[in-house]
């Protein structure tokens, strides 16, 4: 199984702070949806034909049990309470809203 | 002579939305304002265009609709499974919030 340490943990924190801002100053219109684009292509946020979908990578498709129930309270809280396993063996988020 | 309706996705949520008579954005096709011939599509998708569109939806573009006593309707494949929502676990998506 993927062993996460202190340099993935400070790496995600910088760019979802990185992000943050992008998606900020998108929202603001301070970013045109063409600069937006591969800002969000790049963090895994795909504009689907019904609505935007997440695709988060599970490393070697595989995780904890704690991993797993982070990823279903995701799914609740910020989805439609479901997330689409696939193939690739990462999981997608087919609700989910920028803001 | 042409009907034609403005059709984006909202940007905060993606989900499908249509140009309303009011200039506003409604998830309904039957909402739609209708524009009939070529200047008065091309005005209402210049509409759509603005700066002040640009923070409230992504991509809008003109589609065909039929008009069935002033209500539009969608023609295309694509365009009816836009207004319905996914074709497959219709317990999950846009068809099960609409119930």
């Amino acid at each position: 199984m993927y062993r996460y340490d202190e340099f993935d943990r400070t790496l995600v924190l910088e760019r979802v702070a990185q992000f943050r801002g992008q998606v900020a100053r998108r929202l603001s219109g301070e970013l045109t949806e063409e600069e937006f684009r591969p800002l969000r292509l790049m963090n895994g946020l795909y504009l689907q034909l019904h609505a935007y979908m997440l695709r988060v990578a599970i490393p070697y498709g595989t995780f904890s049990a704690r991993q797993m129930r982070a990823l279903a309270q995701i799914a609740r809280r910020y989805d439609k309470g479901y997330g689409h396993f696939t193939t690739r063996q990462n999981i997608q988020y087919n609700w989910p809203k920028l803001e | 002579m042409t009907a034609q309706i403005v059709t984006a996705n909202r940007l905060t949520d993606g989900l499908v939305v249509y140009l309303d008579g009011a200039g506003a954005w409604s998830e309904r096709v039957e909402d739609a304002r209708i524009g009939r011939g070529e200047a008065e599509c091309a005005a209402l998708q210049a509409s759509a265009e603005t700066p002040g569109q640009a923070v409230l939806v992504v991509g809008p573009y003109l589609m065909d609709v039929a008009a069935e006593n002033g209500t539009p309707r969608p023609i295309s494949n694509r365009e009816v499974i836009r207004a319905q929502g996914p074709t497959v676990r219709l317990d999950l998506g846009k068809q099960a919030e609409r119930a």
